[in-house]
């Protein structure tokens, strides 16, 4: 029974296509399938894939990469040289620099440390999510705290400081922490034989939860920026 | 809401400010909107070239770069006052040693950058302190 309500299926009666007769929900597709061998968990394995490069290994696919980590350096050396971060909406810009910091830093660990196995690929994942998040949230938050000092100018230095220890802290640091651990276990990157790294696989007709989990911060984050703005 | 607020605020010029909030939400639209509708096209079964899924990913690996830059700018603001204030340090310790001892008192008075830099330009700040004390 259990396992049954946890095999969701949605009939997608909406869409004409032929080819896209059932969208299966499959929450588990992303846990170690030798931890479920009798329930049909792992029909993805038979299924058509695609496979997202999300650590690439050339250099020459490293560049974009490379130039964002260069400059997100520059920024967070130059907050820390002149103490920027003294000032509250300072060490909020300083936060989602620090959070693309370790999103661009993971990237181009690859180069140091190329990926040899999935466990490998799951430890990237922590920094990877958890830095998307952060800097998605920091970000809204940085549109709210503005919206604060808009509506009550005095509160900069007295109200500002203590909402980013009580509210911002967990929403911006603590929730991407979950979500990035959440990722180790999801399996949200996987290891590949044959291109020797790390990759996210998509596959066709089956909805992917985790992905849309994390992508969501970034959907949340954008819809309160253009509502406060 | 924001931008009505700030247009009131500055009597209708934009500033920096709104630059900075409506640029980061663009930025985030311009380089995770794409890898959003390609994947979830792949989910429903729609091939997708392998050119659109590196473009697809050049914009999301370029988001640091882009927030940086958009970031940057007020950071380059408190460079360029701190790198003016050292000329004119070097300008005073010069005038201090051709006049005598009291100059250097007042630029003792003079107030550190870094102490006094925000986000909001102090001119921003000025005018919307103005603002709300007559509201």
């Amino acid at each position: 029974m259990c396992l049954w309500i946890l095999s969701i299926r949605i009939q997608l009666k909406f869409i004409p296509s032929n080819k896209i007769k059932s969208l299966h929900v499959d929450i588990f597709s992303s846990f170690n399938s030798t931890m479920f061998t009798n329930i049909p968990f792992n029909i993805q394995a038979e299924e058509p894939y695609r496979e997202m490069v999300y650590f690439p290994l050339q250099l020459s696919s490293l560049i974009p990469v490379l130039i964002s980590a260069i400059a997100i350096t520059i920024v967070i050396l130059l907050s820390l040289i002149f103490k920027l971060y003294r000032r509250p909406f300072s060490l909020m810009v300083l936060a989602i620099n620090i959070a693309h910091f370790l999103f661009h830093y993971t990237k181009l660990d690859v180069l140091v440390f190329p990926p040899y196995s999935d466990l490998h690929c799951r430890v990237f994942s922590i920094p990877i999510i958890f830095g998307l998040q952060s800097a998605a949230a920091w970000s809204a938050l940085f549109a709210h705290a503005f919206l604060i000092i808009i509506t009550n100018p005095s509160s900069c230095d007295t109200l500002l400081p203590l909402m980013i220890k009580k509210y911002y802290m967990p929403l911006g640091v603590l929730l991407p922490s979950v979500s990035g651990i959440m990722s180790f276990f999801t399996r949200h990157f996987v290891y590949s034989e044959t291109k020797g790294t790390c990759i996210h696989l998509i596959y066709a007709d089956h909805m992917d939860i985790p992905f849309f989990v994390y992508m969501y911060s970034n959907w949340i984050s954008l819809h309160w920026q253009y509502c406060l703005v | 809401m924001l931008i009505s607020k700030i247009y009131g605020l500055q009597g209708g010029r934009a500033g920096h400010e709104l630059y900075v909030l409506m640029i980061y939400p663009g930025i985030l639209l311009v380089c995770w909107g794409p890898t959003l509708i390609v994947q979830t096209l792949m989910q429903f079964g729609i091939e997708s070239n392998d050119m659109l899924v590196d473009i697809v990913l050049l914009l999301v690996n370029m988001q640091g770069f882009f927030d940086a830059l958009v970031y940057g700018k007020s950071i380059k603001n408190v460079v360029s006052d701190s790198i003016r204030s050292c000329l004119k340090n070097e300008v005073s310790t010069e005038e201090e040693s051709l006049f005598g001892p009291q100059i250097s008192d007042k630029r003792s008075l003079g107030m550190n950058v870094t102490d006094t830099y925000s986000i909001l330009s102090e001119h921003s700040e000025a005018e919307l302190h103005n603002v709300t004390k007559t509201l």
